[in-house]
Order: C-alpha cells, then structure tokens, then sequence
C-alpha cells in the first residue's frame, strides 16, 4: 500500500519537476501553477505513504531507502512552506527535482527489513530523527538557494542577462532564503546532534561510539556554525557565502550517504 | 464557450412565419480591415488621416451612410488609421471607405491608395487580433494600444455602429490581447534604457523600497534616472556635484539631501544604487575604491550605473563581489537582448492568436449556417401544415383528440428526421469545407436562394 502511494508520488514530483524546470525557459505561468499543484498532490501522497508506513512499523526510519524517503518528504515540506512565504514558485524549479532524485534512489534501493537495536527503542530516537531530518531538509533548501543565486549574479555580472535571469527571483531574495534555512536549519541540526549524543548515552553509556556518520556530521556542524557566524558577525554575504552553503551540503549528504561505508557503527545506515 | 452568445434558432415546429428583417446571411457577409499604418505610411500622411477620438461619433455616423458597412469601428493612434467593418459587398465598401478618408484627409485618393491595405475573413481577424495585442506595433509590447482600442470600440458601440458579429469579435480581441500579455513575455522586459536600470536594480535587491540612490553628478540624465527609481519605490535620494549649488538645487526637487563634491566617497557606503555622471575627464572611482567602500558596506551589494562619457569608474570594478557597475554600453546591451526576447516571445503570441483566429472562424460560420437552417425549418413546417390540412379536411368526423394525436405524430416525425442533419450541418460548419454541405443541402431540399 505505501509503496504504491509512493511510486504514485514519485510521479507526481518526476511531472512537477520537469513543469518547473519547462517553466525556466520561457514564461509558462500555467505550467507553473500546474507543477504547483502537481507537486502539493505528491506531497499529500507521500505524507499518506510515510503515515502508512508509521502506522504498520511504529518506529522511526531504520534503513538507507526509508531514511531517504523522510528526507524527500521533509525537503518537500520546507519547500512548500518557502514558496508560501516567498510567494515565489521558481524555488521549486531546484529543490523539487531534488526531492526527485532522493525519493527515487529511496525506491531503487532494495527493500530490507530492518529492526532497531532494543536499546534504541525509546522515544528519544523519534527526537534525534525528525531533528535531524528537519535541519538536512532546511540545508538542502539553502543549498538550492545558494545554487539559484550564483546562477543569478553570473547572470547580472555577465552583463548579457538571458532568460535566466528574468525567471530568477532576485539576489536579495536569494540570499535572504540561504541565510533564513541556514538560521533554521543550524538550531536543528545541532538540538539532532545532542539528542543523538544523550541517545547513545542512555544505550551504550557513551556520548560519542565514533561511527563514520557521527565524526562528519560534527564536521558539518562545525562548517555550518562557521558559516552561520560569519554570516552574522563578520557580513559574509553574496556568493562566498552561496559557494559555502553548497560546500556544507556536499558534507550533508556525504554523512548521509557515504560516512557509515568508511567506518561502520552504531548507525544502521 | 459563453462568449458566443448568438443563438442558433431551435427546430421547435411552431409558427411558420418567416420573421421579417432576417438578414440575407447567405450572400457574402465578410469581416474586413481598411487602413494603414506606421508600416505602409508614412507619419506625415498618417497625420493628414487622424481622427480624434471626439471626431469619432461623426465619422462613424458618415461611414454608417454606406448600405454596404452592416457593422463599424474605427480605429485611429499615432501609429495607424484603421476601419474594422463587417460588410456585405466588399469592393463597394472599399471604395466607399476609400473616398471617405480622401475626403476627410483632403488629400486625392491616389496619394495614398498605394499605403492601403484590405485585409479580409482570417487575415482580417488576425490582424485585429495582433493590433490589440501589440504585436503589430511600433515598439512590440507595449501596452497603451490596447486601452486604444478598447475606447474605439467603447465610442463605436455607444452609437450602436457594431453588432453581433463586430461585438463578438472585439471581446474576442481584449480577451487574446489579455491571454497574450499574461501567457507570453512580449511586455515583460525593459526596452528602454532607464527601464533596464530598473530591472537591474530589481533583480539585485528584489524590492526598491528603502532603498536610496546617490546622483555623482548633476546633469539631465542623471535627473531622469532618480526620477524613474523614484516612480518605483526608491526611498532617498543623496546628491553630490562639483557645483554645490545645483547638487542642492536638484537634492531639493527629490526632497533628497545634497553632499559636498569631496564627500562623496563616504557618503557611498549609506548608496545602494549611484548613478554617476560627471564630465570628469578621467575615471573618479577605482576598483580600489570600491573594493574599501564594499568592505565598509559589509558585503552589502551596490549597483553602480555609470552614463559617463568618458567613464567615470574603473570597469574592472565589476569583479569585485557585491559591485554591480554597468556603463551605458552595457545597459544598451541589456535592451538589445531585452528586445531579442520580446521577438522570441512574440512568436508564442502568434501562435496563440493562430488557434483564436480559427476558433473564431469557427463561431463565424456557424453563424452562416443559421439562414440555412430557418429555411430548411420553414420548408418542413409548411409541408407539414399543408398536408395536416389535406388530412383533416378528408376527415371532418376526428375527435379534437384524434386531430391533436395526429398533429403531434407529424411534428414529432419532423423533428425527428430534421435532427440528426443539422446537428451535423452545425458541427460541419466549423470546417474547412463546411460551405459544401450547406451548398449540398440546399440543392438536395431544393431551398431557393432569397
């Protein structure tokens, strides 16, 4: 059952995307309020799937491919809230192909059951889960920003302003968004942080086990909280600032994915 | 499809009167575009033609005294002089509009014949349709045509000068016009100069609001830019000149502030936009200079506009993250590109007023079908009298019962039989050879030309 809602919202996400990115070329304000509803459709799907799934397991993502489809949905989530406030749909011409790629490899990986080691089983690792995810949907967000807004100061510094740079939002806003995902984005990851920390106290009597996805996620905390200071104290702004969102993404996604092949630990994944 | 909302007689067999006045639809009833414009004529023969838009009512009235012209407008801007009219004999409609413009305009006909078109059926619609549009303007895309158009009409249709078919048409026009202005990008960049400017600093700091622009230099050019950026939000205006007096002069008119010439440097850390304009013959800022006012800016992005001949920034400025200096050249670059893509996106535009055009065509020749189908009616329903009549009179002994169960049995078989050909003969219409199963019928019925 959850898995056709979630091969349907694949779809659905797979038709928004290609109607935002169709929407880049040329002005096409039906298509893009077609991929907008496209991809709220989707969204609504995905959340049933991810609610079946809640309903039949109890328990938090335990596997890369789940783990991937929660990090799709809370992507798409944060974005739906941004183009509210932003009132600005041409966001999701890059964060909901984003959202393509991640539920798709979360549907291409094969489906294992996993169960959550017994020390685990508390509500703690519900806190460390949804903290987590919520601050990697808010980086990925400001990583698309970041990539929007170097394609838009290519744009202006070039001085031959093409299409691009008439369907890109502005700069101001751009940079507003980075800063206001990383704002949120770095509280989150860090409250994800702790809770996993008192997480692997209660179960293993030790703050840090130092598996490959702890090490790099303290890295990635670092090099956010670099770039958030800099960003309030020392007015790093604009494109530095943009190139060092997408840095700290790469360092993201690396913790999700790659960390735990190099050093094997308490995280199943 | 509530636009069009001419309605077809319905085959209810009921009185077999003709209606009187029923226009004779079957002869050539066309749609037809007289005029000329800023492509054909030139402006001191347009002059001589331009009608204002008080004049209007007269001129619609005497264009109204050819038997010929069933329904009018006319249009008249700077760019062109144009009649839109739906007539029945269309050389004679020409020729009499032809007059009419050489008599108003004083002018011989010959004069002016040769920057004439008529333009008649779907290149007539098609061309109404691209002049409301603002596509078959002067500069493509903007937007005051249409609201042109729209008083034309609006004077046109207050003299009762339209009808059905004009009526239809021009709504048709303001709704492809509205279509083509929110679908396609033909209006959606600056073409001018100051406009680019706008869209530069619009795309760089999204809302101009607060926002507060520094004139270097105090010239006419400069004066202009302020007073666009502020139509469009600017907050504050700071002027700087080497004569004190005129900085205060032109600082005064923005309700702005003016700055000693040798404080301008420091007064640009408080700028997000400078436009600089002086008659310096060397360059007054370098890329140093910006590189210390950025810092002092902390990274906030500054949009430099530089109009200057020769220039009055160093051009390697730009490099510098957050600086955004454009000089004239660039700007013009920006309006050429602009203008490339209104070209693009007026072909989009096309092709969306293509499907209008033969929508329309469509409506227009179901509206040609309609006398064919009185006819028709009228033929059935006499023969159905005739033979009621026979009937009863044979048989003078029917109950009232009898004779109403045998009425009803004849208008039912008619209806039914006439059914199922002119729901067909109405979809064929809006073919192409939709005329030929009209032509087929009419001979196969036997239904006389009127």
């Amino acid at each position: 059952m959850e898995l056709i809602l979630s091969y349907v919202a694949l779809l659905l996400y797979l038709a928004a995307s290609l109607g935002y990115m169709g929407s880049l070329t040329a002005r096409h304000r039906r298509l893009l309020r077609t991929a907008g509803i496209l991809a709220r459709s989707g969204f609504a799907l995905h959340t049933a799937a991810l609610g079946v799934y809640l309903y039949q397991q109890g328990r938090p993502p335990a596997t890369l491919a789940e783990w991937l489809s929660f990090y799709a949905w809370a992507t798409a989530a944060v974005y739906i809230l941004t183009e509210v406030r932003y009132e600005s749909k041409v966001i999701g011409s890059f964060v909901i192909p984003l959202v393509v790629i991640l539920l798709g490899t979360s549907a291409a990986l094969p489906k294992t059951i996993e169960s959550l080691a017994p020390p685990l089983k508390n509500i703690g690792v519900w806190a460390h889960v949804i903290l987590t995810l919520l601050g990697n949907a808010a980086f990925a967000l400001a990583c698309c920003g970041a990539l929007m807004y170097l394609l838009q100061e290519r744009q202006l510094k070039s001085k031959h302003p093409g299409v691009l740079f008439h369907r890109l939002p502005s700069l101001n806003l751009l940079d507003d968004l980075c800063h206001l995902a990383l704002s949120i984005g770095f509280p989150l990851l860090t409250l994800g942080l702790l809770s996993g920390a008192l997480l692997a106290f209660s179960a293993w009597g030790s703050f840090l086990t130092w598996d490959g996805k702890q090490i790099w996620s303290i890295v990635t905390w670092f090099f956010y909280a670099a770039l958030l200071h800099g960003r309030l104290a020392g007015g790093w702004r604009g494109r530095k600032a943009a190139i060092l969102s997408i840095i700290g993404f790469c360092g993201v996604v690396f913790a999700s994915l790659g960390a735990n092949l190099v050093i094997r630990g308490t995280h199943a994944f | 499809m509530e636009r069009f909302e001419f309605r077809v007689p319905s085959f209810e067999l009921r009185s077999g009167n003709p209606k009187p006045g029923t226009r004779n639809c079957e002869s050539m009833m066309d749609i037809i575009v007289l005029g000329l414009s800023h492509k054909t004529a030139p402006l001191d023969l347009r002059e001589k033609l331009h009608f204002s838009e008080s004049e209007l009512p007269e001129v619609l009235e005497a264009v109204g005294a050819c038997g010929q012209i069933l329904e009018r407008m006319m249009l008249s801007t700077c760019n062109r002089v144009e009649a839109y009219a739906v007539v029945d004999e269309v050389e004679t409609a020409r020729r009499f509009l032809v007059e009419f413009l050489a008599e108003r305009g004083k002018l011989p006909h010959e004069t002016f014949e040769s920057c004439l078109y008529l333009l008649k059926a779907d290149q007539a619609l098609r061309h109404i349709f691209r002049v409301a549009s603002s596509l078959d303007a002067m500069v493509v895309g903007e937007p005051q045509i249409l609201g042109q158009v729209k008083a034309a009409y609006g004077i046109a249709l207050e003299q009762e000068a339209t009808g059905v078919i004009l009526n239809n048409l021009m709504e048709t026009a303001f709704h492809v016009a509205k279509r083509v202005r929110t679908e396609t990008g033909i209006a959606a960049s600056a073409v001018s100069v100051s406009t680019a400017a706008i869209e530069l600093a619009k795309k760089i700091f999204g809302d101009l609001k607060g926002r507060s622009v520094m004139l270097i230099g105090a010239g006419k050019m400069s004066e202009l830019s302020a007073k666009h950026l502020l139509a469009d939000g600017v907050g504050s205006v700071i002027v700087a000149n080497r004569n004190f007096d005129r900085a205060v002069e032109l600082a005064e008119r923005f309700h702005g502030r003016a700055v000693r010439y040798d404080d301008a440097k420091a007064e640009m850390v408080r700028a997000d936009i400078i436009i600089s304009s002086t008659g310096a013959p060397h360059q007054i800022l370098s890329k140093a200079d910006l590189e210390d006012i950025v810092i002092q800016r902390r990274n906030r992005p500054i949009f430099l506009i530089d109009i200057a001949v020769p220039r009055d920034i160093d051009p390697t400025a730009n490099e510098i993250d957050n600086v955004y200096l454009y000089d004239i050249d660039d700007l013009q670059g920006v309006v050429q590109a602009n203008l490339r893509e209104r070209q693009r996106e007026a072909e989009r535009a096309e092709a969306l007023i293509d499907r209008e055009v033969s929508q329309f065509v469509g409506w227009l020749a179901g509206l040609k079908v309609v006398p064919t189908i009185v006819a028709m009616r009228q033929k059935v329903e006499s023969i159905r009298e005739e033979e009621l009549r026979r009937v009863f009179a044979r048989l003078p002994d029917l109950t009232p019962e009898e004779r109403q169960a045998i009425s009803s049995l004849a208008s039912s078989i008619v209806n039914k039989i006439l059914h199922d050909p002119m729901t067909e003969l109405k979809r064929q219409s809006a073919m192409k050879d939709g005329h030929l199963y009209v032509s087929v019928l009419r001979r196969l019925f036997a239904i006389r030309d009127e």
